[in-house]
């Protein structure tokens, strides 16, 4: 068990990380990543949506949907929920620290457009745990609980590769570039080399 | 506000137009999911087809549970291919890498005869399938050349013979260089075919 | 008809090369990275975002004028998510192979920006043949670039050039997703590069045409004095 917990862990932040391996969440990796601060409350938002998101998802489709033979209605029911999750965070977070509102509200609404989250929520739909954790022995069958702690760690990855990208953009931006290659280019390169070293840890 | 303004006001109109979307589009998409249903025997015939590298009819033969536990393995299910008279069998066999670790495989049998007139005879392997696996971390390590040894032993097979990973005396050695445990559940998989085959289809003694 | 056509072609240009979903404005790149690793999947993927952006884009131009502007996003995001869920079900009964292939990637086209985009900047104020042509030809011109990358990746990756084996040599770095970023790095600064290039020649030739009459008089002189 604890050895599941810990495969678990390690493949969603690093051997399987959302945006370095799987390509999920990309546009806010390459729009919101100029700043370590804001890469940073980016990454916690987005964390703080995936928990969410699959907290209801996940019973929606497993225990409702399911039952009811309505699996061809998940893409129009899970942008719902997300969309509807983020617009009531958006509010709470608005009411609660106006502060915080400041700092990481403002990345909110770009959350219901975000590839990571509609992601997981289609990735743990499966059966068996190994589906989606690479090298999980098979049989272990998915629960609530493991999609939790998936969409917790999966979230972790994606705020360590934004923080990551916000450290190299801050020195990148003082770096002579040939003009062709500013922006876009030289991130999508500088994301290349990232990915090489996390590439590593899917080795082990 | 009273009712009557609103439902003049713009808040009722975009809700009863969102609510109007979204009743159109599940209608319309219930009315496809049920013209494209992909049921789980088509599904069936698919990965079959993915097997043979052709579409072919294949009906499951029944087995009792005595007829599908084998020493080294056993018999997930059978299916008799009506195109050529071959037997696919999907099995898995014990013995892999861990505590419980297995390895399952389909394998296409080749034979004569039918199994009413009593005069079948097993011929061959034509072929074998990697399915699935549990917990061996160096499946992907085996490749064309691995699974070719099963195919290219008729005479053994015809013969009555085995395959191994470790003594060449059980049978023929068939190893992949540093995986010998998943090894030996690969050729527990299809000795457990080629068993089924012999003591069920064949009615005499592995 | 010739000014109708010019609409078009402009539409259709910028469709493809100044607004290029995929090199210029860098929009649906997880889609970009994730399915590039063959020609054949990155293909396949282009031409169904392609549908469901025209398809997507004639509904809501053809509803325009029935969708209040405050629901106007939500509404949006339905009619999207129902041709994805649409299309998912055709790929899955008639092209299995493509459908598992694009996995995950296949109902996040929902949340692709580029629909959403073209939605939201062309469809919801242009009649419905405009709509089609934006939604085809910006497809098209995305189609086109992931192809390109996925042609460049699956050839430098495993010396195959749509499923055939032309070369007998492997990369594997660019079949891994490093070598999708590299890739799709590369080919951005190319492409800004080169239309660069084009657009300053462009921007030359027009100063030159500007300036022809502006100082007819000495020219027309020096051709008597010849």
């Amino acid at each position: 068990m604890a050895a599941t917990i810990l495969l678990i862990v390690i493949s969603a932040v690093f051997s399987q990380n959302f945006i370095l391996v799987k390509f999920l969440g990309i546009c806010p990796f390459l729009g919101v990543s100029k700043k370590v601060n804001s890469a940073l409350s980016m990454g916690i938002a987005v964390t703080l949506v995936m928990i969410l998101a699959t907290l209801v998802t996940y019973p929606l489709y497993t225990y409702i949907m399911v039952p009811l033979g309505i699996e061809y209605l998940e893409i129009i029911f899970f942008i719902f929920v997300i969309a509807a999750l983020v617009q009531m965070l958006e509010k709470i977070i608005e009411k609660l620290s106006p502060a915080l509102y400041r700092s990481m509200g403002i990345y909110l609404p770009l959350i219901t457009t975000n590839c990571a989250i509609l992601g997981v929520a289609e990735l743990l739909l499966v059966n068996d745990l190994s589906q989606v954790v690479a090298g999980a022995a098979e049989g272990i069958s998915m629960n609530l609980g493991f999609a939790l702690l998936y969409a917790l760690f999966a979230g972790v990855g994606f705020t360590v590769a934004m923080v990551l990208m916000g450290g190299v953009r801050e020195k990148l931006e003082k770096l002579p570039v040939a003009k062709c290659m500013k922006g876009f280019p030289i991130t999508m390169v500088a994301a290349s080399f990232m990915a090489m070293a996390f590439y590593v840890f899917a080795l082990l | 506000m009273t009712v009557k303004a609103f439902f003049k006001s713009t808040a009722f109109k975009s809700l009863a137009v969102l609510i109007a979307i979204v009743l159109v589009a599940g209608a319309l998409l219930a009315v496809c999911n049920d013209l494209l249903y992909v049921s789980d025997e088509e599904r069936f015939a698919r990965s079959l087809a993915k097997i043979y590298g052709s579409e072919v009819t294949a009906t499951e033969v029944e087995l009792t549970d005595e007829e599908r536990a084998y020493q080294n393995g056993s018999v997930d299910a059978v299916y008799y291919v009506e195109e050529d008279g071959n037997y696919l069998f999907h099995t898995t066999g014990t013995g892999g890498y861990g505590s419980g670790g297995t390895v399952t495989l389909w394998t296409i049998l080749t034979c004569t005869g039918s199994r009413e007139d009593g005069d079948l005879a097993l011929t061959g392997i034509e072929k074998v399938v990697y399915d699935s696996n549990s917990g061996q971390t160096l499946m992907a390590n085996f490749g064309d050349a691995f699974y070719a040894v099963f195919e290219d032993a008729d005479e053994l097979v015809a013969g009555g013979g085995n395959f191994s990973a470790t003594d060449a005396e059980d049978g023929l050695f068939n190893l992949e260089t540093g995986a010998t445990y998943t090894s030996t559940a690969a050729c527990n998989a299809v000795n457990t075919a080629l068993a089924c085959f012999r003591t069920v289809f064949m009615g005499g003694d592995a | 008809m010739n000014a109708s056509m010019k609409k078009y072609g402009k539409i259709a240009y910028d469709g493809l090369i100044t607004n290029n979903a995929t090199f210029k404005l860098v929009l649906g790149t997880c889609a970009t990275l994730g399915m590039s690793t063959s020609a054949v999947n990155s293909f396949g993927m282009g031409l169904s975002v392609t549908v469901v952006l025209l398809l997507s884009n004639v509904i809501i131009s053809l509803l325009r004028k029935a969708i209040p502007n405050a629901v106007r996003i939500p509404a949006f995001v339905v009619i999207i998510a129902t041709m994805v869920t649409l299309l998912r079900m055709v790929l899955e009964k008639y092209i299995p192979d493509l459908y598992d292939a694009m996995g995950v990637f296949l109902p996040l086209i929902v949340v692709n920006c580029v629909i959403l985009g073209r939605a939201e900047a062309f469809a919801s104020k242009q009649p419905v043949l405009d709509s089609a042509v934006d939604g085809i030809f910006t497809g098209l011109g995305l189609t086109c670039a992931l192809t390109l990358i996925g042609i460049i990746r699956e050839f430098l990756g495993s010396g195959s050039f749509f499923g055939m084996q032309v070369m007998d040599f492997k990369i594997g770095f660019f079949t891994n997703a490093a070598g999708a970023f590299f890739v799709y790095g590369i080919c951005i600064a190319l492409f800004v590069f080169f239309t660069d290039r084009v657009d300053r020649a462009k921007r030359v030739k027009k100063a030159q045409l500007l300036r022809v009459p502006a100082q007819p008089l000495p020219a027309v002189e020096e051709e008597e004095v010849n």
